[in-house]
């Protein structure tokens, strides 16, 4: 039963952080005050297999994780070693090369 | 009727195989209108390949939760092991089929929760893999303790489209060099296992399979076409059908396949959008790509008419499930107003129509 237990916490849900809007792009409060990896400009190219902002999140070099918010609804997180993040999806927006297109 | 995604590498800007509309562009002509109520919370698949298993959970999950509070959904079944009910021939296989799902899962109905096995146990798998690779590893200090890796690797090589005999091919590009003695056992290996069967082995502990499970109720599934009668699809029968089940408040699992690969989703809802003399059908796809895409998307609406395209050019059907037992109505006819009068029109001759009148009012 503790196993089970335990099993059950080592991978309960991530709940969705705080976020602040920086031109619409939802980023951790930290990108407010500082230069932070999450609002890098990149140029990116995904490959279509998985949820692409899983890809764009790992080319960028961040870490994805799959967050829960209240609703239940789900949404991908992607964190920087500096310890910015920003939703997953929203580094297409950072894309230089296709956020117009 | 195996996904296969061939290309690796595509602009973001490429990827929406939907060819969304601004739908600002055109008054909505309700009397199309349909749009099911109380959804499943929108999942995301992140780094797996389990769109089929994401569609077809979100049919079991509306049967189980639509009707009642919207609490039901805070239990969450594992998408992984959804999966698991595809049971694909042997021989690593890159994606799923939902209808494989369905079929099996009905004798089942059980279903193990996201926390014991949730997608996050696939992004571990895919981190400590790279870490190996990055760690300079040979592949046979790789293979003895983690062989299960290769589930991962022999993905890849399903985006190579060279099957098997790319392997040495992939594993010199990531800086293995072996030989190809080398490499049999390992070829042999992974063809003795589906990729469903190797998930389940390595993503499903043994612990979680007696942990308590989420139950779903009996249902019955409706298909198009029946009985895998590929040739027979049409167009104006598959809108039709969907017309049909949605107007029974039934959600319907959908593939579609375009020149870069293949991808599954909900279809939830369906609404004309209008200029003064046309209308455009369009249907709002429950997809899975989390929240951020359905928001960003315009809530998932896509113009139907190229999704149905789409789904013409594979082996796909189009699918729901109801209660077991209960009967299906045809699609109703319903009244429609415009600025030239009343008249009676059933829906599905109204959306099939493609250029029929349609007035914003």
């Amino acid at each position: 039963m503790l196993v089970l237990l335990f099993l059950q916490l080592s991978f309960a849900q991530k709940m969705a952080p705080e976020f602040i809007q920086i031109q619409n792009i939802s980023v951790s409060p930290k990108c407010q005050k500082e230069k932070c990896e999450a609002l890098k400009k990149r140029e990116t190219s995904i490959a279509p297999s998985f949820n692409p902002a899983y890809t764009l999140c790992e080319k960028a070099g961040g870490s994805y994780e799959i967050i829960t918010y209240p609703n239940y609804d789900e949404d991908g997180l992607c964190s920087f070693d500096d310890g910015s993040y920003i939703l997953a999806w929203d580094l297409f927006k950072l894309d230089s090369s296709k956020a117009a297109k | 009727m195996i996904i296969f995604l061939l290309f690796a590498n595509l602009a973001l800007a490429e990827i929406n195989p939907y060819l969304l509309k601004e739908s600002s562009e055109y008054p909505i002509c309700d009397s199309s209108y349909i749009e099911l109520g109380n959804l499943p919370p929108v999942r995301d698949q992140g780094p797996s390949d389990t769109c089929y298993a994401h569609s077809s959970l979100y049919l079991l999950d509306y049967l189980r939760c639509h009707n009642k509070p919207r609490s039901c959904y805070a239990q969450k079944a594992s998408p992984l092991h959804n999966a698991t009910f595809d049971h694909l021939k042997k021989g690593i296989a890159h994606g799923g089929i939902p209808d494989n799902i369905l079929d099996n899962f009905q004798n089942v109905r059980q279903m193990i929760p996201n926390s014991c096995a949730p997608i996050e146990k696939w992004l571990e798998l895919n981190r400590t893999f790279k870490k190996a690779i990055a760690g300079n590893h040979t592949m046979e200090l790789l293979y003895n303790p983690f062989p299960d890796y290769f589930d991962y690797i022999a993905n890849e090589f399903k985006s190579m489209d060279c099957s098997g005999n790319c392997i040495p091919q992939y594993l010199k590009r990531v800086g293995f060099n072996l030989t190809e003695f080398d490499l049999l056992p390992i070829v042999n290996n992974i063809q003795q296992i589906s990729a469903n069967e190797l998930r389940e082995k390595i993503l499903i502990p043994q612990s979680c399979k007696k942990a308590p499970k989420i139950h779903y109720p009996q249902y019955d599934i409706h298909r198009y076409p029946p009985n895998n009668q590929f040739s027979v699809r049409t167009k104006n029968n598959s809108m039709k059908f969907i017309n049909k089940m949605l107007t029974n408040g039934v959600p319907l699992e959908m593939s579609f396949i375009s020149e870069r690969g293949a991808h599954s989703a909900t279809i939830v809802g369906q609404r004309n959008v209008c200029t003064q003399n046309t209308c455009k059908l369009q249907y709002r796809l429950l997809n899975s790509y989390g929240k951020w895409w359905q928001n960003s998307f315009d809530e998932g609406w896509v113009e139907a008419d190229n999704l149905i395209n789409l789904f013409l050019e594979g082996n796909f059907v189009i699918q729901g499930v109801t209660p077991k037992g209960k009967a299906l109505s045809e699609a109703p006819f319903k009244k429609y107003s415009s600025s030239k009068g009343t008249r009676l029109t059933a829906l599905s001759e109204f959306h099939l129509a493609g250029e029929g009148k349609c007035y914003a009012y």
